[in-house]
């Protein structure tokens, strides 16, 4: 005991000389902070709490006078020696007054409590590990500070995930007066786990047999460590770390805490309250006191607590960091290899990466350039072979080495016995025809110069006495960096063959213009655009107008207006068609006259077969027309008179002599009645006269229909029209299906006569020549016309045959429907019937009855 | 019973004149025409009974004239006497609503029993020796 009031004595001395001050400027005000500690400074918990104290009051505006004072209840537990203690610190800051007090642990704090009033009245408390057993002191309005925040619940639970097998719940502690007040609050917090688990507290022993009983625990067993100030044989642990290193070196099972303090000399940790933060919250506390905030106003904070672990104690037990709770801190973890260097590896594998890819790519391109080398080689081999197969003629001039080669086929060409000359340069042109060499060498200045390709076609004098060939040489020149021509590579083909043939062809087309131009028709060519290429002499003499103005589109300027539409559809059908085509237009002569022009035209063809375009002659026709038109109005003019004629003999027979035969017949029937007594015998006879008459009238009158129909006038054209077919069916005993439509209006007298004479002349025609017996004819109401249709499925005939040589029938046919303005189309092949078909307007032909019968 | 007033009509004047003759004692002759045009005023101006109406005349023929008769109303019976021995006269005839069709050559027996016929509103036609 005088030994440690030694200590004691000379600890106070030491702390009455060694104020620390904190703040360095001596102008700010002074303040004085009192921290009055449980135990002495050999505890590492007082030390990190006094740091996290001492980094609050830092930051502080005052100057502090900061006093530290020791209750040191471990060693000095008697409570005779504690109130000598009180006594002697009350006395001692008597004269001195705090102007903050801090507590730190339970012993100071109850100090405070029991004297403050008396002693330190006024004077504002800030407290800070607690440690409250069960039942909490009250209060008073001078105090605030940071309540512990054991969490040994949850420090088991961290446990039990990481070893889920455990069984046992072990608690180690101590027999000192803080380990007591411990132990109650971790009994307290762990009632619950004692329905599961087997609890056991080995709080009262003495270190020997603690070790003993810690060396023998099941597998299944974790240990809590709640700090032990001294075992049961009173033996203190003044250091803190002396005890723990004991337990958890004794143990055979890990071992757990519930503070940052123990953490770090073997155990593997848990939920533990940071000291050093609660000495910090602490000063914090103790500075708003000093700027005059009432502690009542403070509101008391609580100590923070984490999970935090010792990576050595997890690795030594085997246990996986994976199995932490979340947020887990993780203390003294070793670095591995990866962590350690990695930035050497990364180094060395960038170094080896650099030199990898650059050896790849030296590879590489000693790959590419023997590739470029071997294609290099093929492209001269396919080159050669491509110079000797087309018969071509290469050459290489280097104007450095002052070198001309030429290789290839110089046979051929110059008529030289090698594959490869080396000339000088300049000498080739020796061998160029004399009228030739002047555009050669212009050829090659002028490609130089003006760093173009170089052309030229032009003779060659072969050395071996041919006539000379023709050259088409194509080159390019190759210029160094200051613009001087260093090197021109070409090629030349011997085209003679193709001169010779375009010679042939100039020939020949000299030959067809001369033929064409002495030609007495017009001929013209024209392209595959359609448009013209050509026409000769005779075309120009016609039009009097010069080439240039007929080709292109420019013919049809000579064209009649009111025929350029049709000439033009006639011309661009066929011609997309192919086909040959055959039109009659007006075209205007050199005086001026439209004249009438038949123009054929054929598609032309190329030897492969491709269409070239067209070729065509044209021939004035206007005399032929003119002679046609006389014909045809002569044939009307017959026709006309012919059926005036019919109709005179016919009205003759019918009004005259028809009617003398019906008055003779009344005469007879007179008589017959007039005499009274005449006898049989003579009435007979004039009644036999009387009916002899009558069969001559009946027969005059179908003379009289047969050239003049009365009934067309009388009835139209339908009703004679039907009565016709009825008559020609009885007589030639043959059927004629007759079919109508009912056609409104009247008729004009010219269009009923040319249908029903057409309709006579084909049915005649057809009984006479088809063989056929059965015939339909149908009368049909078409718009703006009348539509007659006659077909036979007799034995047919060739029309154009027919027309040419016993066509007469045929060819008055056409007349008449011609007369009418109407059209008549005959089909018929051998053996496939025959199908007349005539259409005649009416509006028309009703214009020109008007305007005769006004006339 | 009166005579019936009749109105002949034919383009030939001996037929006319026979004609005349025929119906003498039994008819009384209004008036006379020689074509269709001339028909139809003196239809419209004498109001006859009867038309005894010859087919085929100048200027407009016996079935035109009928046809534009009953457009205008006429009310007169119409025979007509024909050389015409033809079906499709006398469809033609029907069609105009005439109700006599006598042949010219059968006029002395046929012509009185026709008017007497049609006066009675009924249908008279000649037989036909050929069709």
């Amino acid at each position: 005991m005088p030994r440690a009031w030694s200590h004691f004595v000379i600890a106070s001395v030491l702390s009455c000389f060694l104020p620390c001050s904190v703040g360095e400027a001596q102008s700010k005000p002074a303040r004085r902070v009192l921290i009055l500690n449980e135990v002495g400074t050999a505890y590492p918990g007082i030390n990190l709490m006094d740091q996290g104290i001492r980094s609050a009051l830092h930051t502080s505006s005052y100057k502090l006078e900061i006093y530290r004072e020791y209750m040191d209840t471990l060693l000095f537990p008697d409570p005779a020696d504690q109130q000598r203690f009180r006594d002697f610190y009350i006395r001692k800051y008597q004269n001195r007054k705090p102007d903050v007090i801090i507590t730190v642990g339970p012993s100071p704090l109850k100090f405070m409590l029991e004297t403050h009033h008396s002693a330190f009245p006024g004077v504002p408390i800030a407290f800070c590990l607690p440690t409250w057993g069960p039942g909490t002191p009250v209060l008073d309005s001078d105090f605030s500070g940071v309540e512990n925040a054991f969490a040994p619940f949850e420090t088991i639970q961290a446990a039990l995930r990481l070893q889920p097998s455990t069984k046992h719940i072990v608690v180690v502690g101590g027999t000192g007066a803080h380990d007591k007040l411990l132990e109650e609050l971790v009994r307290d917090r762990l009632r619950t786990l004692e329905r599961n688990f087997d609890l056991s507290y080995l709080t009262n022993l003495t270190m020997p047999d603690l070790v003993e009983r810690l060396e023998r625990l099941p597998n299944d067993s974790i240990v809590l460590f709640t700090g032990m100030g001294q075992d049961a044989a009173g033996t203190k642990f003044i250091s803190g770390e002396e005890a723990i290193e004991k337990v958890v070196a004794a143990a055979n099972v890990p071992v757990f805490g519930m503070n940052d303090v123990t953490l770090g000399h073997g155990e593997v940790g848990g939920k533990v309250s940071y000291i050093r933060e609660q000495g910090r919250i602490a000063g914090d506390i103790a500075l708003r006191m000093l700027k005059g905030e009432k502690p009542q106003d403070i509101p008391r904070a609580r100590d923070t607590t984490a999970y935090m672990f010792d990576a050595r104690a997890l690795k030594r037990w085997g246990l996986k960091e994976k199995d932490l709770p979340p947020g887990s801190i993780i203390l003294n973890r070793q670095p591995d290899f990866w962590e350690l260097y990695w930035h050497y590896v990364l180094i060395g594998f960038s170094v080896l990466l650099v030199q990898t890819i650059a050896i790849g790519g030296l590879l590489r391109q000693r790959s590419r350039r023997r590739h470029a080398e071997n294609e290099a080689a093929v492209a001269y081999d396919r080159l050669r072979v491509a110079v000797e197969a087309g018969r071509f003629v290469g050459w290489d001039v280097d104007y450095r080495m002052g070198t001309n080669i030429w290789f290839g086929d110089l046979q051929g060409m110059f008529g030289i016995q090698a594959e490869k000359v080396s000339l000088p340069i300049g000498e080739f042109l020796r061998d160029v025809h004399p009228e030739d060499v002047d555009h050669v060498r212009k050829a090659i200045e002028d490609a130089r110069e003006g760093r173009s390709p170089y052309f030229a076609e032009f003779r060659i004098i072969p050395c071996d006495g041919r006539s000379p060939r023709w050259v088409n040489a194509r080159g390019k020149f190759y210029y160094a960096t200051n613009g001087d021509a260093l090197r021109m590579l070409g090629m030349a083909a011997d085209v003679t063959e193709r001169h010779q043939a375009e010679d042939l062809v100039r020939e020949s087309e000299e030959r067809f213009r001369l033929v064409a131009n002495s030609a007495p028709v017009m001929i013209w060519m024209s392209a595959t655009d359609k448009l013209c290429t050509y026409v000769n002499k005779s075309w120009l003499d016609f039009t009097g107008r010069p080439l240039e103005a007929q080709l292109g589109n420019g013919w049809a300027e000579s064209v009649h207006p009111q025929d350029l539409q049709a000439c033009m559809d006639t011309y661009t059908q066929a011609f997309d068609r192919r086909e040959s085509y055959k039109m009659e237009y007006r075209a205007k002569r050199n005086d001026g006259e439209y004249r009438w022009i038949l123009d054929v035209g054929v598609p032309r063809f190329s030897k492969d077969g491709s269409f070239a375009g067209y070729i065509g002659s044209c021939l004035d026709i206007t005399d032929r027309r003119l002679a046609e038109e006389a014909l045809g109005s002569v044939s009307h003019k017959l026709i006309e008179a012919q059926e005036k004629e019919r109709t005179r003999i016919a009205r003759e027979l019918h009004d005259d002599i028809n009617q003398r035969i019906a008055l003779a017949t009344i005469e007879l029937d007179q008589l017959k009645q007039s005499i009274p007594g005449l006898d049989n015998e003579l009435r007979a006879r004039i009644s036999a006269l009387g009916v002899r008459l009558q069969e001559t009238s009946i027969e005059v009158q179908a003379i009289s229909h047969r050239l003049h129909s009365s009934k067309l006038e009388l009835l139209g054209i339908v009703a004679a029209s039907r009565s016709f077919c009825r008559e020609l069916a009885g007589l030639h005993k043959v059927k004629i299906d007759f079919a109508a439509d009912d056609i409104q209006g009247p008729v004009p007298q010219d269009v009923s006569l040319c249908a029903f004479r057409i309709l006579q002349e084909s049915l005649q025609n057809a009984i006479k020549y088809s063989g056929a017996k059965r015939f339909e004819v149908q009368l049909r109401a078409t718009s703006g016309g009348i539509e007659l249709t006659v077909h036979d499925d007799g034995a047919g005939f060739d029309v154009d045959e027919a027309m040419r040589n016993h066509g007469l029938g045929l060819i008055s046919m056409r007349e008449r429907a011609n007369l009418v303005k109407g059209t008549l189309v005959i089909t018929s092949k051998p053996m496939g019937g025959t199908v007349v078909g005539l259409r005649i307007p009416i509006a028309v032909n009703r214009r020109r009855e008007a305007i005769s019968g006004a006339a | 019973m009166d005579s019936p007033r009749v109105l002949l009509i034919d383009d030939i004047p001996e037929i006319l004149e026979k004609i005349a003759y025929l119906l003498r004692d039994d008819c009384d002759i209004v008036g006379y025409a020689k074509n269709g045009e001339e028909a139809i005023k003196a239809a419209v101006a004498l109001s006859p009974d009867l038309l005894v109406l010859d087919i085929e005349m100048p200027i407009r023929n016996g079935i035109q004239a009928a046809s534009h008769l009953k457009e205008l109303g006429c009310k007169a019976k119409v025979i007509f006497l024909t050389a015409h021995e033809d079906a499709d006269y006398v469809e033609a005839a029907w069609s105009v609503e005439a109700l006599g069709y006598v042949l010219k050559s059968r006029a002395a027996t046929d012509l009185l029993p026709a008017i007497r016929e049609t006066l009675q509103g009924r249908r008279f036609i000649s037989s036909f020796q050929l069709v």
